[in-house]
C-alpha cells in the first residue's frame, strides 16, 4: 500500500532518517516507535505528504505519493494528527461526516451513501452512542476516537495517526489501539501509528519500526525483536539489542518480562 | 436516532435564522419611523404606502432613514461575514477586522487619500472612488501584515496582539497625518471616522450594496472548506482541501467587506467580530451551512439595533455609532472569552 524508497528525512541540512526503505502493506498494523526528536512525526508528515522528502520518494498504491492530485490523494491517505481540534459546536455526526469531504459535492452535502458510510465508521469505532452531542463536551478519548472514525469515514486504504493515545488514560488508550488493530485486520486497512507506548505496539503491532535517531530503521515484528533482544542477553549483553538500540547512552535498559523500558540499575 | 438528533440541531438553527429575519424587519421599521426629526407614525405609513401628502416627510422617509437603515443593514452583514471569515481562517474566536487592524488600516488608507491628497482631489469627500482604493489598499497591506506573521507566530493569542499593534501603529500614522495637514480635511476626516451609518445618497449605497453582495456570494462558495478548516489546517489539507489557495481567497473577501464598509461608514468597531458569536450562540453550531446564513441576518439585525440605539437615544442628534457598538458587543465578548466551552 505505502511503500518508502531509499527515503531520506528531514529539515533542510538537518537528516533524521537517511536512506531507509520499508513496506506497510494491506491489513498491517506498524507502530512507529522512537525517542523524542527521532523523527518520527516528520516521517508521517512526509508519508502523508505534508512535507516534502530530502531524498528518494514514497509510493501509494504503487503511484509515486508526489504526482498524485490532492483530492486523490485524500481519497487514499487519511490522517489523525495531534493538533487539537477546536471545533467545539459541531456534532460528532458532523465531524465524522467532513470525512467525506473528498467525495462529496460543492456545498459538502452529505448522500445516502455517504450517510451510510459515516454510520458505518461511528459504528466501529464505538461513537453512535453520542453522535448528536458537541464535540465541547466529548472527554479527550472520546474526541480521539471521533477523529479516527472521521478518517475511517474517509474510505482510504491508508490510515497514519502521529501519537493517537498521548493524553489518554489506560482504558481508551487499550481502547483505541484495539480498534486501531481490528481496523488493519478485520477490515484489511494499512495503519500505521507513533507510539511512545512500547509494551501496547509490542503486544498488537504486526510490525515495529524502531527510530534509533542515528538515522536508520529497524522494521521487523514483535517476536523477532524479542528473539534479537534475547540473543544478545544470553550472548552476555556486550552489544545493543534492536531495542536497546533506541535509548542508546540513556539510563534505561529493555526489560524482557515487563516487555518494557526500566531504569538502568535497577532489576 | 442518530437522524433524529441531527435535525434537532438544524431546528434550532433553523428557528434562530427566522428570529435574526424578523429583528431585522422590527428594527428596520424601527429606524423608518423614529428619526431626529420628530413625525407622527401615521405620517410615516401614509409616506410609505404611497399617499404623499406631504414633501418634507416624503425627503425624510426617502432620502434620509430609508438609506442609513440599508446602510446599516449592509455595513452589519458585511462587517460580520468579514468577521467569521477571519475567525475560521485563523482558528482563533476573538478575530474580527477591527481588532485585527483591518479596519484601522483600511481607516489609514483613506487619511492618506483624505489628508494626504485632500486638496489635490478635491477636499472632503467628494473623491469616492479614491477613498473606497484608499480603504483597499489599507486593508489589503494589513491583511498581507497578518498572513506573514500568521505563518511564523505560533498560537492565537500572539496573532491576535500583533493585529492590534498593528492597529495602534496605523492609529498613530493616522495621528501624524491629522497632525501635518489642513484643518478643513482633518474636520471631514474626524466627522468621517466616528463611524456613521447616515448620509450616503442612493447611488453610494448601490455601490456599496452591489460590492457587498458581491462578496457574500463569493464567500458562500467557501461554506464546504470553511467546515474543514474547523478542524484546523493540517486535517483540511489531508481531506483535500486546497488550504493556502482557500486561506488567501477567505482573506481577500474578508478585506474587501470590511474595506466597503470602512470607505462608506467610517470605521465601525466590534459588529465584525460580536455578531458571528451571537449567530454560533443562536444557532448553537458552527456548521457554516447553518452559521453562514445565520452571520449575515444577525450582523445585519446588530447593525440595525445600534443605529436605531444611535437615533433613539441621541435627542434629536445622532450618537456615532462606535459609542453604541461596544456598549453592546463588550458584554458578549466577555460571555465568549468566559464560556468558551459553552460555544
Amino acid at each position: 500500500m505505502l511503500t518508502l524508497e531509499n527515503l531520506t528525512v528531514g529539515y533542510g541540512k538537518k537528516v533524521l532518517l537517511r536512506d531507509v526503505s520499508a513496506s506497510l502493506g494491506a491489513g498491517e498494523l506498524v507502530t512507529l516507535v522512537g525517542a523524542n526528536g527521532a523523527g518520527k512525526s516528520t516521517l508521517l508528515k512526509v508519508l502523508s505528504g505534508d512535507l516534502r522528502p530530502l531524498a528518494g520518494g514514497v509510493s501509494v498504491c504503487g503511484e509515486p505519493l508526489a504526482g498524485v492530485p490532492r483530492i486523490k490523494k485524500s481519497r487514499l491517505i487519511s490522517v489523525v494528527n495531534t493538533d487539537r481540534v477546536e471545533a467545539d459546536a459541531l456534532t460528532v455526526h458532523e465531524v465524522v461526516g467532513m470525512g467525506r469531504y473528498p467525495y462529496t459535492g460543492f456545498f459538502g452535502r452529505l448522500g445516502d451513501d455517504d450517510e451510510a458510510v459515516v454510520y458505518d465508521a461511528m459504528k466501529a469505532t464505538g461513537v453512535e452512542a453520542f453522535a448528536g452531542r458537541n464535540m465541547a463536551t466529548l472527554s479527550d478519548g472520546e474526541r480521539q476516537k471521533v477523529m479516527i472514525a472521521r478518517a475511517l469515514a474517509q474510505s482510504t486504504p491508508v490510515i497514519l495517526l502521529d501519537e493517537p493515545t498521548a493524553f489518554l488514560d489506560v482504558a481508551s488508550r487499550v481502547e483505541v489501539l484495539s480498534l486501531l488493530a481490528s481496523l488493519a485486520h478485520e477490515r484489511g486497512k494499512a495503519v500505521l501509528l507513533s507510539s511512545h507506548d512500547l509494551p501496547a505496539a509490542l503486544d498488537l503491532s504486526d510490525r515495529l519500526w524502531l527510530l534509533p535517531g542515528d538515522g536508520a530503521m529497524h522494521c521487523d515484528s514483535p517476536a523477532d525483536l524479542i528473539a534479537a533482544h534475547n540473543m544478545v542477553m544470553s550472548a552476555g549483553g556486550t552489544c545493543n539489542s534492536p531495542l536497546d538500540s533506541l535509548f542508546t547512552g540513556r539510563a534505561v535498559r529493555f526489560d524482557v518480562q515487563r516487555l518494557d523500558f526500566v531504569a538502568a540499575l535497577c532489576k | 436516532m442518530m437522524k433524529r438528533e441531527t435535525t434537532g440541531g438544524n431546528r434550532r438553527a433553523a428557528v434562530a435564522i427566522w428570529v435574526a429575519a424578523v429583528a431585522i424587519a422590527f428594527f428596520f421599521a424601527g429606524m423608518v419611523f423614529c428619526g431626529t426629526v420628530e413625525i407622527p407614525a401615521d405620517a410615516v405609513a401614509r409616506v410609505l404606502f404611497g399617499d404623499v401628502d406631504d414633501a418634507v416627510v416624503l425627503t425624510i422617509v426617502r432620502d434620509v432613514r430609508i438609506p442609513m437603515a440599508l446602510t446599516a443593514l449592509v455595513a452589519g452583514m458585511a462587517l460580520s461575514v468579514s468577521g467569521l471569515l477571519l475567525q475560521t481562517t485563523f482558528n482563533n474566536p476573538l478575530a474580527g477586522p477591527s481588532i485585527l487592524g483591518i479596519s484601522t488600516g483600511a481607516s489609514l488608507g483613506v487619511a492618506v487619500v483624505m489628508l494626504g491628497f485632500g486638496g489635490w482631489l478635491g477636499a472632503g469627500l467628494g473623491c469616492y472612488a479614491g477613498i473606497l482604493a484608499g480603504a483597499f489598499a489599507g486593508a489589503a497591506v494589513v491583511m498581507f501584515l497578518l498572513l506573514l506573521f500568521s505563518m511564523a507566530v505560533r498560537g492565537n493569542s500572539m496573532l491576535l496582539i500583533i493585529g492590534i499593534l498593528i492597529g495602534y501603529l496605523a492609529s498613530s500614522a493616522i495621528s501624524l497625518l491629522n497632525f501635518f495637514s489642513t484643518q478643513q480635511g482633518v474636520h471631514s476626516y474626524v466627522i468621517w471616522g466616528m463611524g456613521n451609518f447616515g448620509g450616503l445618497t442612493w447611488e453610494r449605497l448601490g455601490v456599496m450594496g452591489v460590492s457587498v453582495a458581491v462578496c457574500l456570494a463569493g464567500a458562500s462558495l467557501f461554506v464546504k472548506p470553511l467546515n474543514a478548516l474547523l478542524l484546523g489546517r493540517r486535517y483540511a489539507g489531508s481531506m483535500g482541501v486546497d488550504v493556502r489557495r482557500t486561506r488567501n481567497w477567505l482573506l481577500v473577501i474578508s478585506g474587501a467587506l470590511a474595506a466597503v464598509v470602512t470607505a462608506f461608514c467610517g470605521p465601525v468597531g466590534f459588529l465584525g467580530l460580536v455578531m458571528p458569536h451571537v449567530a454560533r450562540m443562536s444557532t448553537g453550531t458552527s456548521n457554516h451551512v447553518w452559521l453562514f446564513p445565520a452571520t449575515v441576518l444577525f450582523g445585519g439585525a446588530g447593525a440595525l439595533l445600534c443605529a436605531w440605539l444611535s437615533v433613539v437615544c441621541g435627542g434629536g442628534q445622532i450618537i456615532p455609532v462606535n459609542a453604541i457598538t461596544p456598549i453592546i458587543s463588550v458584554p458578549v465578548i466577555i460571555y465568549v472569552i468566559v464560556n468558551r466551552k459553552k460555544l
